[in-house]
């Protein structure tokens, strides 16, 4: 037995074979989402602090935005520091109003004026300076295309001026003195806007304020001066100085850092606790991954050495898929690989958190791995037992024409009235089409009834072959199917038909033949041996009768009694069996109550039972059971059980007899204690010439129980022998007679 | 004298059977084949004949045939043949009784008595009104109760002539243990044992010469007992 191929390690490899592509794709893809937070980078693996890590750099960058924007909104709102209301905004470079104005302008929104032939947006509040363009421009004091500009550029500032104030009070908020982790300086010819503490407006103290609490970003456009201790930012200045100097105004200071003792609960802070709960992921993920790997690439070379082999046979083994024809299993395949990379396509297009991203992952992985496996795994068993090629639909039609070709002696003929006549129905057909001609057309209905004509003579004389061949294979071997209207190919066939018939009568014919001859040849012997064993029987009798004085001689002429009424036995006995096994008796088969043949049994035999000191005992139903036997018969068969019982069972133990109905059968049971080990199989014993005892002295030819099987069986019905230790059991069932 | 014709081809055969029936006081007169059984026939007195099948120049059924048609005498074949077959077309023939081969030297002394006894008697059977039963040899006077074989008393307890009688009066019907359980024990057959069977055995065995193949109290298997009738 090897346990290589066995059904249970196939089973535990794919298994793990699915596993490691499920471990295997959750953590490429957690790689991924850990590579695409910035929260890993190559030489990042094995650092450790939050402050040095990609991802500060990254939270601080989007900072530096945000606080960047702050301070713009600052610089056009605060009057000393002060959200200012009266504030002018300008629209352009000529027309500014009060902010406070501007918002309820927004609140309302802009109404329009007839002006011209054009529509622009009315004044609804004073101008701080430059207002009435409308009137303007009716007076053609600007153009046309100035007012539209000067129009547009209001409605602009009208629809986002809102938003703008509200992103103003969220930054502030946020960015707020003791609310937040970072600190901020701005300082542009001499205004400041900052978070520090008030009073620092000198950008040096500034400076060594913000440095000392950890991370911090220091630009001067006046000197140039950049510096930094944030981890690669850096890089970032220098590959696009624009995402600092791009809000700012030229000369300006911008000093930003970030308080690494992390005392406030801001977003820098959220930003460390999902840093610290994912980090120890990477180095766990990165193992995993070549870990799954490893198993995956292991599992499947597994799979491919073993697959479609099992320990019994040498051969591979193909399933029901293995046998779907190569072309359709090529396209099921890239079915297959679509279906799987469509899956996959939607659930990367799912903005899920990390955990549903993960768990989809996994899903997908399985169904994908699994659809892998099945299509990889055929591929593998159809390329190892050769069916790639000869279980295609190609291999079909090669094969078709190939044997039609070899057996082209009647192919040929098929094929040659095939083409004749399907090209003259095409071109009846067609010609019937163009020159629109009844004539044509009455030809092809003419072309067409002959052919069923054809084929239905031809399948009439097949249901002829049909019913011939039933008949002799039911039995009927002298039946000969009539060829005389028979044509051609269903002529030689039945003719064939016709000769195996007579083939086979004859062989059944010399084997009976052959059983009847061995029967008379055992009765012919027989009777030669009887002959003069009489004369022996005789004789014997008459020394018997001389009454010897010699008590040897007494002993030996005993004996010579007991063998020649043995040898009587033996003939009478081997005469019936070679009978009863050539079929050579005729049964007379009537009702027989199986309870009164039980009965009349056990009247003929209780004086030999009592002899042996055998006790009967005797279970029978009350109502009668009635067979369909044949009465000398089955009286023949218990009378060598009960002989087999009186002459092999133990002196002094019991017999029990049993007769039972059961649903549509009835059974008889006689049971005994043997007197010698039965060391033999329960099959030899109704094998002619063997006894259930090794020593063959007693009475008896050995062939009781044979004849008492055979002529149950011929009778219609079972015998079996039960040998359990010494109990000795014979079963016989019939079915019950109506 | 009883004169006894014995035909064998098997001289040794021959001769077994003069001492058995030398010693039963009858005369042997020997033949060895069918031609010369007729020719003894012609020229001596016997009584019965004894012959075997197949023998030379004219085989038993071919010899019984022609002595049938002048001669009325006891035959018996005694045959190595024992199939069905071969007894019913010896008897159909005209042969009394069919004995086979090899056989118990007593019985077929015990059926040469019996043929011999029905023989002699034949023909001068009592015609009185008493109440008597035949079948073939076997006679029952219910008046005496007495009951005889080929002539010879045979001894029976009360149980078993009731079950002779019951089933010869009635001839050829078949009786099932329990019908014969009710009518002579009078009263129904509850859990009926072997009794009857064994009964009908010990009857056989006193009133058959060869109780395993009766001529009258014949056994039919699976449905009960009957007397045969007209043997």
């Amino acid at each position: 037995m090897n346990h290589r191929y066995s059904t249970t390690a196939k089973v535990i490899a794919i298994s793990i074979q699915q596993l490691m592509a499920v471990l295997l794709l959750v953590f490429l893809v957690l790689i991924g989402n850990l590579f695409n937070k910035s929260m890993l980078e190559f030489q990042d693996i094995g650092k450790k602090g939050f402050e040095d890590s990609a991802y500060f750099t990254q939270e601080f960058k989007e900072t530096t935005s945000e606080v960047q924007q702050l301070v713009g909104l600052r610089e056009k709102f605060e009057t000393e520091g002060l959200f200012d209301v009266t504030k002018p905004i300008a629209i352009n470079g000529e027309i500014s109003y009060r902010l406070g104005d501007l918002q309820n302008w927004a609140e309302k929104g802009c109404s329009y004026r007839a002006a011209g032939y054009l529509s622009l947006v009315e004044e609804s509040y004073p101008a701080v300076k430059g207002g009435g363009y409308i009137e303007r421009y009716l007076n053609e004091e600007i153009s046309t295309q100035e007012a539209i500009n000067i129009s547009n550029a209001m409605e602009k500032i009208i629809s986002s001026i809102a938003d703008e104030v509200n992103q103003y009070k969220r930054l502030i908020n946020q960015y707020d003195t003791g609310k937040s982790n970072v600190s901020y300086y701005y300082n542009m010819q001499g205004k400041n806007y900052s978070n520090l503490a008030a009073g620092t407006g000198d950008k040096e103290e500034a400076k060594s304020q913000i440095e000392n609490k950890g991370r911090y970003l220091y630009y001067d456009d006046q000197d140039i001066r950049f510096d930094t201790n944030v981890h690669r930012l850096e890089d970032y200045f220098y590959k696009d100085v624009n995402y600092i100097t791009g809000n700012m105004d030229s000369n300006a200071v911008f000093i930003m850092g970030v308080d690494t003792t992390l005392p406030h609960k801001d977003h820098f802070y959220e930003a460390k606790e999902t840093y610290n709960s994912l980090y120890p992921w990477i180095k766990i993920s990165i193992v995993s991954t070549l870990f799954s790997l490893i198993g995956w690439i292991a599992a499947l070379v597994y799979l491919s050495t073993v697959t479609g082999r099992n320990s019994h046979e040498d051969e591979v083994h193909l399933n029901g898929f293995d046998r779907i024809k190569t072309e359709i299993f090529f396209f099921l395949a890239i079915v297959g690989a679509g279906a799987g990379g469509f899956m996959a396509a939607i659930t990367g297009n799912q903005s899920w958190e990390t955990s549903g991203v993960l768990i989809m992952a996994g899903v997908c992985a399985f169904v994908e791995n699994a659809i892998f496996l099945l299509f990889y795994l055929s591929f593998i068993r159809r390329a190892r037992s050769g069916v790639l090629w000869s279980g295609s639909i190609l291999y079909l039609f090669y094969r078709i024409l190939r044997e039609g070709y070899e057996s082209r002696k009647t192919t040929g003929k098929f094929v040659f009235v095939y083409l004749i006549q399907s090209a003259s129905i095409l071109t009846l057909a067609a010609w019937g089409y163009y020159y629109t001609q009844p004539l044509f057309l009455a030809a092809l209905a003419i072309l067409i009834v002959l052919t069923g004509i054809m084929m239905l003579k031809d399948q009439i004389q097949r249901q002829k072959i049909m019913e011939g061949i039933e008949k002799i294979k039911s039995g009927n071997l002298e039946y000969k199917i009539d060829t005389e209207n028979l044509t051609g190919e269903n002529k030689i066939l039945s003719e064939g038909i016709n000769n195996l018939g007579e083939g086979l009568e004859k062989a059944v014919d010399s084997s009976m033949k052959n059983e009847r001859m061995k029967a008379d040849l055992i009765t012919n012997v027989s009777h030669d041996i009887k002959t003069p064993l009489t004369s022996i029987i005789n004789y014997v009798n008459l020394l018997e009768n001389e009454q010897m004085e010699s008590e040897k001689v007494r002993g030996y002429i005993h004996i010579l009694k007991e063998k020649s009424t043995r040898l009587e036995q033996l003939t009478e006995d081997l005469v019936e069996a070679s009978k009863i096994s050539s079929g050579n008796i005729v049964l007379d088969m009537v009702r027989i109550n199986l309870v009164e043949l039980v009965y009349q049994t056990g009247g003929e035999f209780n004086e030999k039972f009592e002899k042996q000191e055998l006790t009967v005992y005797t279970k029978l139903p009350k109502e009668p059971v009635v067979i369909m036997a044949d009465g000398r018969r089955i009286w023949r068969v218990l009378e060598n059980l009960y002989n087999n019982v009186a002459k092999y069972a133990l002196v002094g133990t019991r017999v029990y007899v049993e007769v039972e109905e059961e649903e549509d059968e009835a059974r008889f049971s006689i049971k005994n204690i043997s007197s010698k080990p039965l060391n033999i199989p329960s099959e030899e014993l109704t094998e002619r010439f063997i006894r259930g005892d090794v020593s063959r002295s007693t009475e008896g030819s050995g062939l009781g129980l044979s004849i008492a099987q055979s002529l149950t069986t011929l009778m219609g019905g079972t015998f079996d022998i039960i040998l359990d230790g010494d109990l000795f059991k014979v079963l016989l069932r019939f079915p019950l007679a109506f | 004298m009883v004169n006894i014709l014995v035909c064998d081809d098997d001289k040794e055969i021959v001769d077994a059977i003069e001492i058995y029936l030398q010693q039963e006081g009858y005369h042997v007169i020997k033949a060895y084949d069918g031609e010369q059984a007729i020719e003894q026939l012609k020229t001596n007195d016997v009584q019965l004949l004894i012959m075997d099948i197949m023998m030379p120049k004219l085989d038993g059924i071919r010899a019984t045939l022609k002595i049938r048609e002048n001669s009325s005498i006891p035959i018996i074949i005694l045959s190595a043949k024992t199939e069905d077959t071969d007894k019913i077309l010896g008897l159909n023939i005209g042969a009394d009784d069919y004995v086979s081969k090899p056989f118990n030297p007593l019985e077929l002394m015990a059926r040469v008595k019996s043929q011999l006894r029905r023989y002699m008697q034949l023909g001068n059977v009592a015609d009185d009104d008493q109440a008597v039963y035949r079948v073939g040899g076997l006679e029952i006077n219910d008046d005496l109760k007495e009951v005889k074989v080929d002539g010879e008393s045979i001894r029976l307890t009360p149980i078993e002539y009731n079950i002779l009688l019951l089933l010869v009066k009635d001839a050829g019907k078949v009786f099932s243990i329990e019908q014969i359980y009710e009518s002579i024990w009078n009263e129904e057959a509850v859990g009926a044992d072997n009794t009857v069977a064994v009964h009908i055995r010990h009857i056989r065995e006193k009133i058959e010469i060869n109780p395993k193949e009766p001529r009258y109290l014949k056994v039919v298997w699976g449905v009960g007992y009957k007397i045969e009738k007209g043997a």
